[in-house]
């Protein structure tokens, strides 16, 4: 009897550690290989708008604001920015309220906010000139550069590349500039880039979730920013380093690996010279 | 017999013992805790407010005024497929804030990326310990122009920077566009005030904790104009408001081996003609 208890309980802990060495090896391969992991190659990004934790976003909602005539829309920000910074003064300091102060109190500010919305809404306009006159000066200043930014985009369409560098800088210049924290986070194309750099790019395109949306306008809406890299390279490199730059060539592709959001990974750069 | 049986079952237990310890390993927090002292030294921000304006600033200037401190965060958040499904990541990671110019953030990431923060007062630098990699770069002027540094010129990431810098009651009372009282509640055994604030793309709750020191317990973020309304969700814990820190903590020496890289958004300043690279094919040049 106490023979056959011993060979039970044995055999249980012998499977028990067979098991447990399964589980490892199934959690070891969704880690390295499996879908979910930014080195893996199952396709699934990381990346977004709640990726970087930020009090303030981009994301959407600004549309409008990089459509069109980007001088009229920076015109129209500067009259939002001005507006909303005075609501945001008003409703803050008289919206706040302690839930013990009865629910009474709630209704009160709330009505309070919508009229305070619907008499913003019919006298802006009003309001607006009145509140630009304040800040006049710094707006002009910064119009007029924002202004020559974008003739300067639209001639040369080399700054793609440029806001590519940045990490999804086609958002540049959206909401106030002086939220800091509202980058949002650019997808990393899953898995290695594919052999060659232009086809590199494509398969980027083809794992991240870019959508370009066209208006009769010349407008480009970009609701989410394009891949900034690579996690993996998609060969065995051969390697080179120049000017303390280290370089990974597979067939005509040349990678180097730089810190994005995401952290490391492999940026398709041209040949080194 | 029954000595064969006791080796058997001691055999048993110790194989018992050896599956099940590693897995208790695991389990262990990947930042050991700072040596503190073991006395706290609390900022001093007056009495405890009722009101939801009131006891957030409090917080912010709580927070605002810690010379050094250290806090566990737990978080995880939405990210939106291109399909509209919606998937949850998480992190942990230990913050160090000792100012005006030490700061260190210990991250790792759900899938085990681990990534290091460091400034001392000069240089920001960023190092994965698992690939041995850093990057570095110059940037005086303190933790403040760090962070906004890091963040808006280097397309970094840092969750929950904004708690971080010395402007906090600025920021929160620039930003917010509405805030109410939602309830007094108990979170992760403390007792708390929950507020709900909303600000022009993001909504966010707060739960402060009660008492002499008025802590974020948790933050949820509700970014309402990006697809999905994604959340960035954090659990704030084992904050630590300690003496003066070593400002070695804080600087960065390369391991052995390590390779320094570039920071994505340099790049173009560092390889040549990478800014004019064509991102995509057929892209209008």
């Amino acid at each position: 009897m106490n023979v056959k208890f011993s060979s039970v309980v044995f055999v249980m802990a012998a499977s028990f550690l067979i098991l447990t060495g399964t589980m490892d090896d199934v959690s070891a391969r969704g880690r390295g290989g499996g879908g979910f992991s930014r080195g893996g190659g199952g396709g699934f990004s990381r990346g977004g708008a709640a990726a970087g934790g930020g009090f303030s976003s981009r994301a959407g909602g600004g549309g409008a604001q990089f459509s069109g005539d980007r001088g009229a829309g920076v015109q129209s920000r500067q009259a939002g920015a001005t507006q909303r910074t005075s609501q945001r003064s008003e409703a803050f300091s008289s919206a706040s309220s302690n839930r013990a102060a009865t629910q009474q109190q709630f209704q009160t500010q709330a009505t309070e906010r919508s009229q305070s919305r619907a008499d913003t809404r019919t006298s802006g306009q009003t309001e607006r000139t009145e509140r630009q006159g304040q800040r006049q000066q710094g707006m002009t200043d910064r119009t007029q550069e924002r202004q020559e930014g974008y003739s300067d985009r639209q001639q040369n369409r080399q700054d793609y590349a440029d806001d590519h560098y940045h990490g999804g800088g086609y958002y540049h210049d959206g909401y106030d500039d002086d939220n800091w924290d509202d980058g949002e986070v650019a997808a990393v194309a899953i898995g290695a880039a594919a052999v060659g750099a232009m086809a590199g790019y494509a398969a980027g395109e083809s794992n991240t979730t870019q959508t370009v949306t066209t208006t009769p306008s010349t407008t480009v809406v970009y609701t989410q920013p394009p891949s900034s890299g690579y996690a993996s390279l998609p060969c065995t490199p051969n390697v080179t380093t120049l000017d303390g730059v280290t370089y990974y060539q597979c067939g005509s592709a040349w990678y180097t690996q730089a810190y994005g959001a995401n952290g490391a990974m492999y940026v398709p750069v041209p040949a080194p010279q | 017999m029954n000595r064969t049986l006791k080796r058997r079952v001691n055999i048993t237990l110790w194989l018992t013992a050896a599956a099940i310890l590693p897995g208790c390993a695991e389990q262990q927090p990947m930042i050991q805790p700072a040596s503190w002292a073991s006395q706290e030294i609390l900022p001093e921000v007056g009495p405890e407010p009722s009101a939801a304006k009131d006891i957030l600033l409090r917080m912010a200037n709580f927070l605002a005024k810690a010379q050094n401190f250290t806090v566990n965060i737990a978080d995880n958040y939405d990210a939106v497929q291109a399909s509209g499904q919606k998937l949850e990541f998480s992190a942990n990671r230990k913050v160090t804030v000792s100012r005006p110019n030490g700061l260190k953030v210990e991250h790792e990431e759900s899938h085990g990326d681990k990534q290091i923060v460091l400034y001392d007062g000069q240089n920001i630098t960023v190092f994965s310990p698992n690939e041995n990699l850093y990057a570095q770069t110059a940037r005086p002027g303190g933790i403040d122009e760090a962070i906004k540094y890091f963040l808006k010129d280097l397309n970094m990431r840092l969750p929950l920077a904004m708690l971080l810098v010395s402007q906090l009651p600025t920021e929160l009372e620039r930003r917010t566009e509405s805030l109410d009282y939602v309830e007094k509640t108990m979170i992760y055994g403390q007792s708390a005030h929950h507020l709900a604030a909303r600000t022009e793309t993001v909504d966010y709750q707060v739960w402060v904790a009660a008492g002499s020191k008025p802590v974020p317990l948790r933050v949820v973020l509700t970014y309402k104009n990006a697809d999905g309304q994604p959340q960035f969700r954090a659990q704030l814990s084992d904050w630590r408001f300690g003496p003066q820190i070593s400002a070695a903590e804080f600087t960065f020496t390369p391991p052995a081996g390590a390779k320094k890289i570039a920071f994505l958004a340099q790049l173009p300043n560092i390889v040549r003609g990478a800014a004019e690279y064509p991102a995509h094919p057929g892209e209008k040049q």
